[in-house]
């Protein structure tokens, strides 16, 4: 529930300015959804190769985008203004699960056969 | 009792008395006369809720009227309901042509101003009503504002300069000047701002459509010092960010303005500096 | 009596409380009527509403806060006291004497 905070001819307030929420966080959401688009093609124009630097950037870029999208989500559904408890809780799920699969794509790209690889045999199986 | 009036004065004050006669007849010669079709009834279903009666639910009420005894626009047929049919109904409105932004209101699933949404003329059709969404409701049509004009507030809506001009006004460019248009004529209606998604979840945090329009109206305006100051305060999680460019703003707009591309102005801006 | 409140229950005590904080600023003379105006209105409306209408509750204490607001400012130095408020302060004192 919301109430009015201060007398109805009070402005409202700002949260403290900081860039890194703020723009620095745009630019760079902008910057990596629209780097992904040729990522990804010179993921599979390149994959095979012996030393698969791509193929990991795509996976690292890959997860560090979802993971901007899912913290968009918590921040708009879940804040810990409102959910005090529920909000933080979700926010580090979020961080270990990040963690979690950014170990596992590593692992995955170091020791299999890579992301790339993985998608061109499961589309032609 | 007004014609008793009007001949005990006609003696002494004929200059008046014609006044108050030609005021008296038309009372009842100039008013709206049913036009003689048949009669084209339509109906609305429209929110009531009475805070004197807080324990009860609201509810939608049902009024028909004849079209053909009404003015073409939502607010007229409003209106004739509190005449004729219902004197409780509540509802704000003022200037009855879309520059004031009193009679913003929900019509058939659409913020916009009842006085400038057309009835729809098909009478198989009812017309539903409601206040502006996910706004506190005082009565009936009415939501309340507090939060949406604190929040233009907070945004110092007016020219702030340290260094005015030696003599005389502001002078702007003609090209400067340009920059305001489709963002000065908004009337703080808030059709934009109760249209967005983000702002139903987040309307204590995030500015919504319309502030952050004048927000950026005072950002583009040549002649204001204290851009820096402005772009800082927005850079924030919540006050500008929690825009995900739903458009929903833009596509309400009962003025035919833009508010999302003034947002992404704010954006560009912000990235940039 | 509950060991721990509802969110809701602490918002309106907390109102209570600023509404009687708020008697305290008015002049001796009148405070009686404000103190009875701040009683009245909320004991009145915790018997008629019931306390699982959230939505009626939190509409109360919006509107209480608004009223609150006005009656906190200096220049208010007196208010009005109805015949039912009235009676319903002697039905009180009866209750309790009884």
């Amino acid at each position: 529930m919301f109430l009015v905070v201060g007398t109805v001819n009070d402005p409202t307030t700002f949260p403290p300015p900081s860039k890194s929420h703020g723009s620095h966080h745009w630019s760079f959401e902008r910057l990596l959804s629209a780097g992904l688009v040729p990522l990804t093609a010179a993921a599979f124009v390149s994959s095979g190769s012996p030393t698969p630097l791509i193929d990991g950037l795509l996976g690292l870029s890959l997860i560090v985008h979802s993971h901007i999208g899912f913290d968009a989500l918590l921040v708009d559904y879940v804040h810990k203004r409102k959910f005090p408890k529920l909000g933080p809780l979700l926010s580090w799920t979020l961080r270990a699960t990040t963690l979690a699969v950014g170990v596992g794509v590593y692992q995955f790209n170091t020791n299999d056969v890579g992301l790339t690889e993985l998608i061109r045999r499961v589309w032609t199986a | 009792m007004f014609s008793l009036l009007a001949r005990s004065s006609s003696r002494h004050l004929p200059f008046q008395t014609s006044a108050l006669r030609s005021f008296s007849s038309s009372l009842v010669t100039r008013q709206a006369v049913p036009t003689g079709n048949n009669p084209l009834n339509k109906e609305f279903k429209i929110y009531r809720w009475n805070p004197d009666e807080p324990q009860k639910k609201p509810e939608l009420q049902s009024y028909t009227i004849n079209l053909n005894e009404c003015g073409p626009m939502i607010l007229d047929a409003l209106i004739k309901i509190k005449n004729e049919l219902d004197p409780t109904l509540t509802f704000r409105r003022s200037c009855r042509e879309g520059i004031c932004g009193s009679c913003a209101m929900n019509i058939n699933g659409q913020n916009t101003l009842a006085c400038l949404c057309r009835i729809d003329r098909n009478e198989n059709k009812d017309t539903k009503i409601y206040p502006l969404p996910h706004m506190y409701v005082v009565k009936d049509l009415v939501p309340d504002l507090t939060l949406f004009y604190k929040q233009y507030k907070s945004i110092e809506p007016y020219l702030q300069n340290d260094n005015p001009p030696a003599h005389g006004e502001f002078l702007q460019s003609p090209e400067d000047r340009k920059k305001l248009d489709g963002l000065y004529e908004c009337i703080l209606c808030a059709c934009c701002s109760t249209s967005c998604p983000s702002y139903w979840w987040n309307q204590d945090e995030y500015l919504g459509p319309a502030t952050l329009m004048q927000a950026y109206r005072w950002i583009a305006d040549s002649r204001d010092g204290y851009k820096a100051h402005r772009k800082e305060k927005l850079q924030n999680e919540m006050s500008l960010y929690r825009c995900h460019t739903i458009f929903n703003c833009s596509r309400t707009c009962p003025k035919g303005l833009n508010p999302a591309a003034a947002i992404a102005q704010i954006k560009l801006q912000l990235a940039v500096d | 009596m509950p060991l721990r409140h509802s969110g809701l229950q602490k918002e309106v005590l907390a109102l209570y409380r600023r509404a009687l904080r708020m008697v305290r600023t008015k002049p001796p003379s009148t405070r009686d009527k404000f103190h009875l105006f701040v009683r009245y209105s909320f004991k009145t409306q915790a018997t008629a509403v019931s306390p699982r209408s959230v939505s009626t509750v939190e509409h109360l204490i919006r509107r209480g806060q608004k009223q609150l607001e006005t009656y906190e400012n200096p220049a208010v130095k007196d208010c009005w006291v109805s015949q039912e408020m009235r009676g319903w302060e002697a039905q009180e004192r009866g209750d309790i004497r009884h």
